[in-house]
């Protein structure tokens, strides 16, 4: 992605910049006497000021630069928080270097500690080829003020850079500038609140963008939230030269034209030939459905391929991916495209980023968007994911789904062919694709009435057993206690012997479920209580997540990993002679409406036929966000099967 | 999030390689061994070590060649490629090959690793001088072997490392060699094995003597949930140089505690030379001045280090082994074991009592001084103050320990106490009894439809408040608080909803930690016709002790400890209690466990104690433990009735 860079480089020069100090090396701080705490001695960490500068500008070298300013000043008011906040790592990337780093500490009697140069520590990676300062504040008592900043030159990244500045603690005055040549023309976005960048100053030869000593409060992680989506920051990206003509500079169209010409070139003679004899050896010819044809592939690679994380260029090279076996994530996604290719198989590439780590926005064109691949197969509405060994055609990763990406799109004008690049929703699954199946059959032990015979059937499908992908990695003792754990779901001391398991292998994923069947039997499911037995059968749907606890109020909407369905049926012969009276105990409903769409449930019902009682359970969630106001119904249906799973039917002799 | 959390990119390196026929061979002999054991993956083909002792004028030589060669029974190799060797001041890596013999068209192909990177590893500590290797194999796939070999200078011949023979995956061949001068006299321990187990011999080759062991065919031994270290199991060797013979003069090296504790005592006797600092003194004085007894300066102080000074480690080199001087750590606020002992015996000595520094081994080591006389018999520093015969043992890295007790990873191990030049002592640090670490949970309950209301008091003493403190120390938000509370002292069902918390002596090192709370349990009680079920077992988690019955390995706890908790149940107005159930009490050496009831007027209390015994239990004797839990499961099934009137 750094080729259109370079175009964009030479122009810099020719606008006739002159190196200068910058404003990051310029940077002072105050004197100590300035440094003022908190009277707040209760809360842990108070975030005094944050300033980050990011300033593009030439460097070093000669050539642009991205100059980089980072200063903390925090009031630490318990051991804990000194403990957390105590060590400090300045990242280096490749080719980077420290200008400056400063740390003091400044305790509650105003003594100082100013860091010493020569404690700062050295790690390198060779690998990366990245480096770690870090260093130990020294002398924090309770109540100090650790203040520090850094700065750093590095290649400057211009086609779209996230910068997070809420964190999990409050911060007052936080300041932020993004400083660039006035030739260019720099477009940014703060999300969630953050305050938009304004024009502070236009020099002759810089401009000036921020925002000045704002309060940024806090933001708690939350179950099922997505948090750093959620977070207050920023995005930046240079966008035009103007001065000569150069515009949309981060724009996708680039990419699109790049990443089509590297993934759709003719492979060479050589290589076609050894894909065509690994079609060959699939033995394909009388495969006519596309979503099997696909899955063949695919599980045929995932098993033969290795992928690595890694940006050696010969991994992307099919000529060594193919004799290797072995590739990066350029190299796995051409593996992939020229199988289909060859096969003749319609399909789009697509780039999207994780969710969990930064969602993509459909509204603003940056590169920080486009972190991995899928390939999606309009005619079944499915996506592939190459890289992701635990992911199956259909069930792309978690990370990447309910999410924007970037589709390459073939369009024909004119009789010739061209590819554009179009923003689309990566939809996820259905719930129905992603079910839970349990089936309980039980009968009671005529000779000792505590102690039960059970038929269990447990079964999972889609997502929620993404593990039989990797079923194959595991031995045998590794696969044996993932099936006994779905018995041991039921109730950790269940014990059974003839324990059937189906479908325990990574081509049964996404098309047939992983199903453990037994009998067993078991006294922990009764209580005796004089003459009658209290049958716990709401444990038969094993334990429920639960939300019981009353809270402060809900600040991040929820987001669910997948859509998922439950399906329960249990069936309960009783004894001859006995009767159960409070059967009713075991009608609920809590359902969630939201625009006349039903879209999560818990409903539990029986019937009664002679002295068969069968009992079911449904639960679904059919959607994967749920907003803030709406948290209370979606707690109500949570908490309506927990409610399920206290269920005890009484039993006694019939009058 | 700040940059304090150091995200490790995966360990990749490139893939060139040279290639070429080897002799031919086949994967037979191998795939005959992988038959019939629980490994189906990978093997071990052989695990060498050759170590080579030689002392001239200039000084020691010390090597050691590792080979490691393992076997892949599938294709799920290819994602075995990575591997690394670690390397630091004491352990110079001076050679390293690695190759992967890749299995095509029925023979042996092999594929040189050329390519190797050096990274600084951060994970161990704050700061180490540890550095790994890394390599990748290139084309492994089914019937592949990867062939590893590098050679360690040993900078130190204090420092030789143990040989294990034994891994979590089975191994058709250990083998260990020694090669050393004959004017040097070495010493053997043997643990988990004996010599006539590993074929011990000793020749003489070329004037040196060669001493050598193996073992052929050894299973993978694994490690279970909640097992002691791998040095508990394992078999394992450790050579020790016990002296050196130059010119007919012996000198020691490590022929008996003594030398260990000269060498130790050479790297401490010059710290801490200068007098303290003045801001240091101030403090001493603060701490101890309205002090009526010696002790209860030692407290002051011991408790002040573990609240200011803050783990940070270094183990750079010696660093590793000499502590810091105590001005450096009072100024810097921070520092490891070494550092907290140091800057607490010279802040004793301000107030006029003596430390002596000590060195100990953490409970993950199960050597004693006498048996293994060198450094690999400890990992830790601590001081030792003696109040007439009783010693207390001061570990003031971690926050929350009181006087009263050793950390609880010390219990039970010897402590090497520094006297001075050539004088020792070694004591034995106390293990806790279990009534002092105490969980005193009792709770008022009264019926509210089908639930309970209750009103709570849980009291705690020694390692159980610690741990609760420990946790306690990183919420500082309301819900979290809640969420903490709640999880402990869940009853009944998860239903349990805490309310109204008021905490007593928390953070106190000395006083009983308590805690005072309100809580409703929903849909806990059955109710039909005019009778009422109600199960007072609220806590059952006692059944989570019991083992597998495949279980190999012994169990280890970090402590003793007793626990009672106490239910007593309001009769409501118009009931009558038709059935109470039957005691039941459980005795075992290792535990004690039982549940009482009683009727007072219209109470009835019920209450579970639970007494834990041991801190290692060996695995045949887990046995004696699931058969009291399968009682105690009976008993935890017993349902009070009550009647109306």
């Amino acid at each position: 992605m750094k080729q259109s860079l370079i175009i964009v480089f030479s122009l810099f020069l020719l606008n006739g910049l002159l190196a200068q100090s910058t404003n990051v090396e310029a940077y002072t701080w105050e004197d100590n006497s300035e440094v003022i705490g908190s009277n707040d001695l209760e809360t842990a960490v108070i975030g005094l000021k944050t300033e980050f500068i990011d300033e593009f500008a030439i460097g070093s070298s000669g050539n642009l630069s991205h100059f980089v300013l980072r200063r903390k000043m925090i009031q630490l008011n318990t051991d804990e928080a000194i403990e957390q906040f105590n060590k400090i790592y300045i990242p280096i990337s490749a080719g980077g270097r420290l200008i400056e780093s400063n740390a003091r500490v400044i305790n509650p009697d105003r003594s100082v500690v100013v860091q010493k140069e020569e404690d700062i520590i050295t790690a390198k990676d060779e690998e990366t080829g990245r480096e770690y300062r870090y260093f130990a504040m020294e002398g924090i008592q309770k109540g100090a003020i650790v203040d520090y900043f850094y700065s750093l030159e590095k290649y400057p990244d211009l086609n779209g850079n996230r910068l997070n500045i809420q964190d999990d603690y409050d911060q007052e005055k936080v300041s932020y500038m993004l400083i660039h040549p006035s030739f260019l023309v720099f477009k940014h976005k703060s999300y969630n609140g953050l305050p938009d960048l304004e024009l502070i100053e236009e020099e002759e030869d810089y401009t000036y963008l921020g925002f000045d000593e704002k309060n940024i409060p806090l933001l708690k992680e939350e179950d099922s939230a997505n948090y750093a989506a959620n977070l207050q920051y920023l995005i930046y990206k240079l966008d035009q030269n103007p001065s000569r003509g150069i515009y949309d500079i981060s724009n996708y169209s680039r990419i699109i034209e790049n990443k089509q010409e590297y993934f759709y070139s003719t492979p060479k003679k050589a290589n076609l030939k050894l894909i065509k004899k690994m079609v060959n050896e699939l033995d394909m010819v009388n495969m006519f459905d596309l979503k099997e044809r696909i899955r063949l592939v695919e599980d045929f690679l995932k098993e033969n391929y290795t992928y690595v994380e890694s940006s050696e260029a010969e991994l992307s090279d099919l000529s060594v991916v193919l004799d290797k076996k072995v590739a990066n994530l350029n190299g796995m996604t051409k593996l992939y495209v020229s199988f289909f290719n060859y096969l003749g198989l319609k399909h789009q590439l697509v780039i999207t980023s994780n969710r969990f780590r930064n969602k993509f926005d459909p509204e603003f064109e940056a590169y920080n968007f486009l972190d991995s691949y899928l390939i999606y197969f309009p005619e079944i509405d499915m996506y592939l994911c190459p890289s992701e060994l635990d992911s199956r055609l259909g069930y792309p990763p978690l990370k990447y789904v309910n999410n924007y990406g970037l589709f390459f799109k073939t369009i024909k004008m004119g009789g010739v062919e061209s590819t554009v690049g179009k923003i689309k929703y990566i939809e996820s699954n259905t719930m129905e694709d992603n079910f839970s199946n349990i089936a309980v059959k039980i009968r009671f032990d005529e000779e000792d009435m505590t102690n039960l015979f059970l038929d269990l059937k447990n079964e999972d499908f889609g997502y929620r057993c993404f593990f039989q992908t990797y079923l194959p990695l595991l031995d045998e003792e590794a696969r044996q206690e993932i099936s006994e754990n779905y018995i041991k779901f039921f109730d950790p001391d269940l014990e059974a012997e003839n324990i059937e398991v189906k479908n325990d292998n990574a081509a049964a994923f996404g098309i047939q479920p992983f199903s453990v069947t037994c009998n067993t039997e078991s006294s922990n499911f009764v209580d005796k209580a004089g003459n009658k037995y209290l049958v716990k059968v709401g444990q038969f749907i094993g334990p429920q997540r639960e939300l019981y606890q009353e809270e402060a109020e809900r600040t991040q909407e929820v987001e669910l990993r997948f859509r998922t369905k439950y399906k329960r049926t249990i069936e309960l012969t009783v004894p001859e002679g006995y009767v159960i009276k409070n059967l009713d105990d075991l009608n609920i409903k809590s359902e969630f409406i939201n625009d006349g769409e039903s879209e999560m449930l818990f409903h539990s019902y029986y019937e009664k036929k002679d002295n068969l009682i069968i009992i079911n359970a449904d639960e679904y969630y059919k959607v994967v966000s749920v907003e803030k106001q709406d948290y209370e119904n979606y707690r109500e249906v949570v908490n309506s099967a927990a409610d399920f799973n206290k269920i005890v039917l009484i039993m006694e002799k019939a009058e | 999030m700040n940059n304090k959390t150091i995200i490790l990119s995966a360990v990749i390196t490139s893939l060139c390689f040279f290639s070429f026929v080897t002799k031919a061979q086949s994967p037979a002999p191998y795939l005959d061994f992988a038959k019939n054991k629980k490994e189906q993956k990978i093997i071990k083909i052989k695990d060498k070590a050759s170590l080579f002792i030689e002392y001239k004028e200039e000084g020691w030589s010390i090597s050691e060649v590792n080979v490691n060669e393992n076997f892949y029974l599938d294709n799920t190799s290819n994602f075995n490629l990575e591997d690394k060797v670690v390397q630091s001041s004491f352990f110079k890596i001076k050679d390293i090959k690695a190759s992967s013999l890749s299995y095509e068209n029925n023979r042996y192909k092999e594929y040189k690793v050329t390519d190797f990177k050096t990274k600084d590893n951060l994970e161990r500590s704050f700061y180490d001088d540890s550095q790994s290797i890394l390599f990748s194999y290139p084309k492994l796939g089914k019937n592949s072997i990867s062939k590893l070999k590098y050679e360690t200078e040993i900078t130190d011949p204090k420092f030789i490392n143990p040989f294990y023979f034994g891994s979590s995956i089975a191994c058709m061949s250990y083998e260990y060699e020694i090669s050393c001068d004959k004017n040097i006299e070495l010493d053997f321990r043997y643990f988990n094995c004996s010599p006539e187990e590993l074929n011990y011999k000793v020749e003489e080759k070329k004037g040196r003597k060669i001493y050598s062991w193996s073992m052929k065919n050894v299973p993978g031994l694994d490690s279970e949930a909640r097992s002691p270290g791998f040095k508990y199991f394992m078999p394992h060797v450790i050579p020790i140089i016990k002296f050196v013979e130059k010119k007919g003069k012996k000198t020691n090296i490590l022929a008996d505690l003594s030398d260990l504790h000269n060498w130790y005592y050479s790297l401490v006797k010059n710290i801490n030379q200068e007098s303290c600092l003045p801001e240091m003194a101030t403090t001493v004085k603060k701490l101890t001045e309205d002090c009526k007894t010696d002790l209860e300066k030692v407290k002051n102080i011991y408790y002040w280090t573990q609240q200011n000074i803050k783990y940070i480690d270094f183990e750079y080199a010696l660093g590793g082994f000499i502590p810091r001087e105590a001005n450096e750590v009072f100024e810097r606020k921070f520092g490891d074991c070494k550092d907290n002992s140091s800057i607490m015996k010279v802040m004793l000595q301000e107030a006029g009592l003596n430390g002596e520094l000590t060195w100990i081994g953490t409970r993950s080591i199960p050597y004693s001084y006498e048996e293994v006389p060198t450094p690999v018999s400890d990992n830790h520093m601590i001081l030792c103050y003696k109040d007439g015969d009783d010693a207390y043992f001061l570990d003031a890295t971690g926050r929350f320990t009181p006087l009263s007790h050793p950390t609880s990873f010390i219990q039970g191990k010897e402590a090497l106490v520094n006297m001075q030049q050539g004088k020792y002592e070694v004591i034995e640090v106390p293990v806790m009894p279990s009534d002092s670490n105490i969980q005193i949970d009792t709770s008022i309950l009264t019926i509210e439809g089908k639930g309970l209301k209750g009103k709570g008091i849980c009291r705690l003493t020694g390692y159980q408040k610690q741990d609760w403190f420990v946790r306690l120390e990183n919420i500082q938000d309301e819900n979290d608080l809640k969420k903490f509370y709640r999880n402990r002292l869940m009853k009944g069902n998860n239903k349990f909803q805490i309310q109204d918390i008021e905490e007593t002596n928390k953070f106190e090192y000395d006083e009983d930690f308590i805690v005072s709370y309100d809580f409703l349990i929903g849909d806990y009680l059955s109710v039909l016709d005019n009778e009422i079920y109600i199960n007072l077992n609220l806590n059952q988690d006692i059944l989570g002790l019991s083992q597998s019955k495949e279980r190999k390995l012994a169990i280890e706890r970090d402590y003793k400890y007793k626990n009672a908790f106490t239910y007593v149940l309001n009769i409501p107005n118009g009931y009558t209690a038709e059935y109470i159930p039957e005691d039941m009490i459980l005795q075992s050496e290792f535990m004690e466990l039982g549940i009482s009831y009683h009727q007072e007027d219209d109470k009835i209390y019920c209450t579970h104690t639970e007494t834990s015994n041991f801190l290692l239990i060996e695995a045949e004797k887990q046995e004696e433990i699931n058969a009291m839990i399968k009682k105690i499961r009976r008993g935890f099934k017993e349902t009070i009735v009550l009647k109306k009137l």
